[in-house]
């Protein structure tokens, strides 16, 4: 395997890793500290929930099917406070799963059993996004009518107020900001927001930007701010020009 | 059904009616005889006549058979055997011509004017031969059977004939009903709606309660409800291993992982972990696929229904599935006739038409060409997409065409072995297209192959949708 060589090559990350599955906790653990994860491990969802908000971690690697509270409801109580990275692992079969995580603003979400090179492909998408913001200082800022992107300080002003975005919705819109009123094909924005190939079956970037698009509409004036190309895209539309009519 | 009641109907009525009928005809004849008896009595009276008359002649000339004439109040006149008027004063019957009916014995009747003459031989004590005329004073009614009977049932036999249908309509309904209610819940039960159940009718009447029909309904009912809970005992244990196999092989997954780790990938163990791995998949994969069949067999309808674009899913489909047919040395080839869109789950066709196609590459035989065909075809109501996708496969024996969608069916095991599927991609398929009102069939190609058919009915009313698909695919 190729991976041995970018052992250790990303700075330590804090994980957090809420599973109720005590062995293969302390497997992946293991597994994970060898490409540089600092992994904490809880097995109860209520104690997870606690750990979760007393702590910036990087990642939460969040089970859905845990004692005390569930997955969800964790991740809907994260979600209440901040933009954590949260990576969802739902049971294969259970279709509801991961529409429902994908829809309380899970940024990806992972079926069990996983091998768990995926696992830490999907662990390192997520990163990459979040990680990109200290790094590129270079990028300038985006604006699109009255939306204000800055790709360094990972924030987004609409009409003078701050909307938090979680990670996967930062990098999303991001594309879209970068070629305003052009079609971004499906296939390019699931490689570079998901860090994967697109699959029709799978309906994250759909879940994403309807996520999206809800908090886009709630500090705007303009409806439906993302355009679903049927079968082809997604493009953001501009509506400078009804803007400088109206003045 | 239909058929059942219009013959049991119709037989009861025919049988109802013509008993009547026949029952009528009987009676009227008994009371009426008829014309042969008529004709005896007549035929006797007129040759009594005839005899007195002859005997007032030969005793008293033409004056005593005047007197005769005039006593009985009718007209006649005896003639000889040539048929010259021995009484000159009295009427000449003979004369005339008319419609003449013959009768046995030599005696005839015509037809004169209004009135019949009566003409019979007769011999008198001397031996001399004579023909004795009688015109009776007016024509008697001639008694028709057909329209006697018919002024005799008047009344009784339409409301017979109504009556009758009546109570036979409510006789065929008493059975067929239930026999309809029946038939139509064990085609539901066929088609694998297992919680189907006829209703037993709360009738409060001592009359329908507990007949044989009731009987049946109940034991109906009964196999239903056993039926449903095999089945279903059957499909939650089928879930719930799988479900528990999922904590075991995510567990198997991280330590095999952990394991490859710490071996140097030059060594044989390498080899033997990379087996290790390339099953733990197939166990994921046939994990997944149990769940995700289990999850669908689970739901009766699904909710959340879109437009979807069949051309638009194929094409979506196909990329995947020619790697694998590359591998095989075959060839995919998709040919629609038009653009048809209907409403339905995208993921659940996505999954049926790609178990499909992979199970098609899966046993064509290399070298040989998959084909996709999409068109559709006029229905009663609507129309139907149909989906087929062919190959060049062994076939599958007549008997088992039916078999092969059921989970884990295997038409010839030795030879599937190899193949790499479980058996359940299929079922899946199949599930999936019964939960958007489709129907799918397999059958043998001529020339070797199978072709399995997907129908789904057409949404209908999306025009715009489909324009706007169309659009997008320009755009792309």
């Amino acid at each position: 395997m190729g991976v041995g060589s970018d052992k250790r090559a990303i700075s330590m990350e804090d994980v957090l890793l809420i599973d109720d599955d005590v062995e293969l906790c302390s497997m992946l653990r293991d597994y994970l500290e060898k490409y540089g994860f600092r992994v904490s491990a809880v097995h109860r969802g209520d104690t997870g929930l606690k750990a979760a908000l007393e702590h910036r971690y990087s990642l939460v690697l969040l089970d859905v099917m845990l004692p005390g509270i569930d997955g969800f409801e964790i991740l809907k109580k994260i979600r209440a406070d901040s933009a954590m990275n949260v990576l969802m692992l739902t049971a294969r079969g259970e279709d509801v799963d991961r529409i429902v995580g994908l829809e309380i603003g899970a940024d990806d979400y992972l079926p069990k059993p996983f091998n768990p090179r995926e696992l830490l492909a999907r662990m390192r998408a997520i990163l990459r996004r979040t990680a990109a913001a200290g790094t590129s200082n270079e990028h300038p800022l985006l604006r699109v009518d009255d939306l204000e992107l800055d790709p360094a300080a990972r924030t987004l002003v609409q009409n003078g107020k701050n909307v938090e975005l979680t990670g996967v919705e930062f990098a999303l819109l991001e594309v879209l900001m970068h070629s305003p009123g052009k079609i971004v094909a499906r296939d390019e924005l699931a490689e570079e927001v998901l860090g994967r190939k697109f699959n029709p079956l799978d309906r994250s970037l759909d879940m994403h930007l309807s996520r999206l698009r809800k908090k886009l509409a709630e500090g705007s004036s303009h409806e439906d701010r993302v355009k679903t190309i049927r079968g082809v895209g997604y493009q953001l539309t501009i509506h400078k020009n009804q803007a400088e009519a109206k003045d | 059904m239909r058929g059942l009641f219009f013959k049991i109907f119709v037989i009861f009525w025919i049988a109802q009616s013509l008993i009547f009928i026949i029952s009528t005809a009987l009676i009227v004849q008994h009371r009426f005889p008829g014309p042969d008896v008529l004709m005896d009595s007549l035929f006797s009276i007129l040759d009594d006549q005839g005899k007195e008359s002859v005997d007032a002649f030969e005793s008293g000339g033409c004056g005593s058979l005047n007197a005769y004439s005039v006593k009985h109040e009718q007209s006649i006149a005896l003639t000889d055997e040539v048929g010259n008027n021995l009484c000159p004063e009295m009427p000449n019957l003979a004369k005339g011509n008319g419609n003449t009916t013959r009768f046995p014995g030599h005696i005839t009747r015509r037809q004169v004017g209004q009135r019949y003459v009566w003409s019979v031989p007769v011999t008198s004590s001397t031996n001399k031969k004579y023909l004795f005329l009688l015109a009776p004073p007016h024509t008697p009614p001639g008694h028709e059977p057909l329209p006697d009977l018919l002024r005799f049932a008047f009344p009784q036999l339409p409301v017979a004939i109504a009556v009758g249908g009546a109570t036979t309509f409510v006789l065929v309904l008493v059975f067929t009903r239930p026999l309809v209610k029946l038939r139509r819940a064990a085609r539901e039960l066929a088609q694998g709606n297992l919680r189907t159940r006829v209703t037993e009718p709360a009738s409060k009447s001592v009359f329908f309660r507990g007949d044989e029909f009731q009987a049946l309904v109940h034991d109906f009912n009964h196999m239903a409800e056993r039926l449903e809970s095999l089945v279903g005992a059957q499909q939650l244990l089928l879930r719930d291993v799988s479900h528990e196999l999922r904590s075991p092989l995510a567990r198997l997954n991280v330590a095999l992982e952990l394991a490859r780790e710490d071996v140097d990938p030059d060594t044989e163990v390498e080899t033997h972990l990379g087996r290790i791995e390339r099953e733990t998949e197939r166990l994921n994969k046939l994990i997944g696929q149990l769940l995700t069949l289990s999850s669908m067999e689970a739901i009766d309808h699904v909710n959340s229904f879109e437009p979807v674009s069949l051309n638009e899913l194929v094409e979506q489909v196909i990329p995947d599935a020619v790697y694998e047919a590359q591998q095989r040395q075959c060839s995919v080839t998709f040919h629609a006739n038009g653009e048809y869109v209907i409403h339905g789950n995208r993921e659940l066709l996505y999954r049926a038409v790609e178990n499909v196609l992979r199970n098609a590459i899966r046993y064509t035989e290399p070298n040989s060409e998959v084909k996709i065909r999409l068109s559709a075809e006029p229905r009663e109501i609507s129309h139907v997409a149909v989906l087929e996708i062919s190959d060049r496969g062994p076939g599958i024996p007549e008997t088992e065409l039916r078999s092969i969608f059921q989970p884990f069916y295997r038409v010839d095991r030795a030879r599937s072995a190899g193949t790499g599927g479980f058996g359940v991609g299929l079922a899946i398929a199949e599930r999936a297209v019964k939960l958007h009102h489709g129907e799918m069939r397999a059958f043998n190609r001529a020339g070797g192959g199978t072709t399995v058919r997907l129908q789904l009915p057409i949404a209908e009313g999306n025009d715009s949708q489909k324009q706007e698909c169309r659009s997008a695919n320009l755009a792309g």
